[in-house]
């Protein structure tokens, strides 16, 4: 069956949403219809003000509704210190962490030729332009994948031509785990990346 | 089986929704079991739910869906190794990931799967070893590999996607300046992960011609089979490899793909030196093939120190009396459990059946004979 054209047209935009099938479109749209009106209004206004308001913070381009992100402000932070990220999400774990006393600073992406990204289309030369400045570390905590260690071989050359020393976070075996229940390829980086006692 | 090797196998496998096998339970021989029933019975879609609680994958290239029964939405395949009495689970749902779980608890990727349950499969489609592109034989190597050292897939998936990225980056360079470090970035991996699948591979292929010959299935005497890894260009190690990839890089562009690497290798197969892709007989390819999957049978038995699963898929009636009892007690040296498949009972020698246990499979119904 067809649905009368305000229907369609908000499930038609629901399914365009990443990870979002035409059934939970269906079932999205039709819980809305059933949510109070004032409810839905306030949910179609946080959408817009969402996008209009949330922008990338001038320095580490995390995303913020100030033009410096809270992080950034913060003048008890290490700011010789910084933490290179994929995504904004993944600032969120960091600091979940509370240890973590550095700056970030978020790539949006890593390189991927597949899919059309290279070194322009990610917040690399922002990167660079940051380090002017007195810089101890860099920490590069992207994703152990193949692009995730491409995207780190590719800035550490890059940053270590300027004499800034720089790491990469470690991976191996989840702590508290047990060595049974490890994927194999957790493991065999676990065995390649062993260290002496 | 050599003394000190643990037989592997299953003592009872159930199925639900599985091909045509829609809730079938069965309780497995420890050694050897023989399935018989005319074409488009069952027969091999038991061999297979085998495969796939040893592997995570589906034989015959098929998709995961078309497994499923018709009208159903999900396929489930659980199995109880004979050994560790390790409940191995395999489910199946239309268009998501196949999900495995090991006595109850889920993998996080169903490769995770692989040595739990090592096999060794032969049906007709392996005379595309012998037939077909190197991409067959390389894919055996690989398969087989992955099955001996899990981590081996690791390095393959790694390589195969730092390959494709660095080939979207040849392309692209026809038609703009790529700078060179972005080649390398990728070269790096190739280099890494490339080193390792060739040094893993020809230690194998070494191993195979060692074993190969010792015990050739159904070849005249006189013939001699030679296996040999043939890489297409001679940069083994890890530098060597890294430095031809970005020597090449030029030409590679102009081609528009990677030249230099693993994934160009192949596996040269020879009778008395004559190259059996293009000179052998039906009948001595199919004998080839056969060789090769013993041979890989045996370097399994003696890398694990397990006796691997074995699955047989209607390649008896093809051979005759004497290659028949040669290939049997081959089997019984380096298999644990053996599962095979036939038309007539009376292809196999009573003597063989005498140590296993028959079973009867008819339109998805197994029973024992």
């Amino acid at each position: 069956m067809t649905f009368t054209k305000p229907l369609a047209q908000l499930i038609g935009h629901l399914e365009r949403l990443p990870g979002v099938g035409p059934k939970s479109a269906q079932r999205l749209a039709f819980h809305i219809l059933r949510m109070p009106e004032d409810d839905v209004r306030r949910l179609a206004e946080s959408l817009v003000a969402a996008r209009e308001q949330i922008r990338l913070c001038e320095i580490c381009q995390n995303v913020t509704a100030q033009t410096r992100c809270e992080i950034c402000s913060d003048s008890r932070r290490d700011s010789t210190l910084i933490c290179v990220v994929g995504e904004p999400k993944d600032i969120a774990a960091m600091e979940r962490l509370n240890e973590y006393r550095g700056l970030y600073h978020v790539l949006h992406g890593l390189l991927n030729p597949m899919d059309g990204v290279g070194p322009d289309n990610l917040k690399i030369r922002e990167l660079l332009s940051r380090l002017s400045g007195p810089i101890e570390e860099i920490i590069i905590a992207t994703n152990p994948t193949v692009e995730g260690d491409a995207t780190a071989l590719y800035l550490g050359r890059q940053i270590k031509q300027l004499g800034i020393k720089v790491t990469r976070l470690a991976h191996g075996m989840p702590v508290g785990g047990e060595l049974d229940y490890a994927d194999s390829a957790t493991l065999l980086s676990a065995l390649e990346y062993r260290r002496e006692l | 089986m050599n003394v000190g090797e643990i037989p592997l196998g299953v003592s009872s496998l159930e199925t639900r929704h599985w091909r045509n096998l829609v809730e079938q339970r069965v309780d497995l021989h420890p050694r050897l079991n023989v399935l018989v029933g005319r074409n488009a019975q069952g027969k091999t879609n038991l061999l297979e739910a085998m495969y796939l609680l040893s592997t995570g994958q589906i034989l015959r290239g098929s998709k995961d869906a078309e497994v499923i029964c018709w009208d159903e939405t999900e396929a489930l395949v659980r199995g109880v190794l004979a050994e560790s009495e390790t409940l191995l689970e395999v489910q199946l749902v239309g268009g998501q990931r196949k999900r495995a779980r090991i006595n109850g608890s889920a993998l996080s990727r169903i490769s995770d799967l692989l040595g739990r349950l090592p096999s060794v499969t032969f049906s007709s489609q392996d005379m595309a070893l012998v037939r077909g592109d190197p991409a067959e034989r390389r894919t055996f190597l690989d398969t087989s590999l992955s099955q001996l050292y899990p981590g081996y897939l690791q390095h393959l998936a790694n390589y195969k996607r730092a390959l494709e990225q660095r080939n979207v980056l040849l392309r692209a360079a026809q038609e703009q300046n790529v700078p060179d470090d972005q080649f390398e970035i990728w070269e790096a991996d190739m280099a890494q992960h490339g080193a390792l699948l060739r040094h893993r591979r020809k230690q194998y292929v070494l191993d195979l011609h060692g074993y190969g010959g010792p015990i050739l299935c159904g070849l005249e005497p006189g013939e001699s089979l030679a296996i040999e890894y043939e890489a297409k260009d001679r940069h083994a190690d890890h530098e060597a490899l890294a430095s031809a990839l970005s020597e090449g890089r030029r030409e590679e562009i102009r081609r528009g793909t990677s030249l230099i690497g693993p994934h160009r290798d192949d596996l040269a197969l020879s009778i008395n030196g004559h190259r059996t892709r293009t000179f052998g007989s039906q009948g001595q390819q199919r004998s080839v093939a056969l060789s090769l999957k013993m041979a890989s049978l045996k370097v399994a038995s003696e890398v694990l120190g397990l006796a691997p699963l074995l699955l047989l898929d209607d390649v008896f009636a093809e051979l005759d009396r004497f290659r028949q009892s040669n290939l049997l007690s081959l089997a019984f040296d380096h298999a644990g459990q053996v599962i095979m498949t036939c038309t007539e009972v009376d292809q196999i020698a009573a003597s063989a059946l005498a140590l296993g246990q028959v079973f009867s499979v008819e339109s998805g119904q197994i029973c024992r004979a």
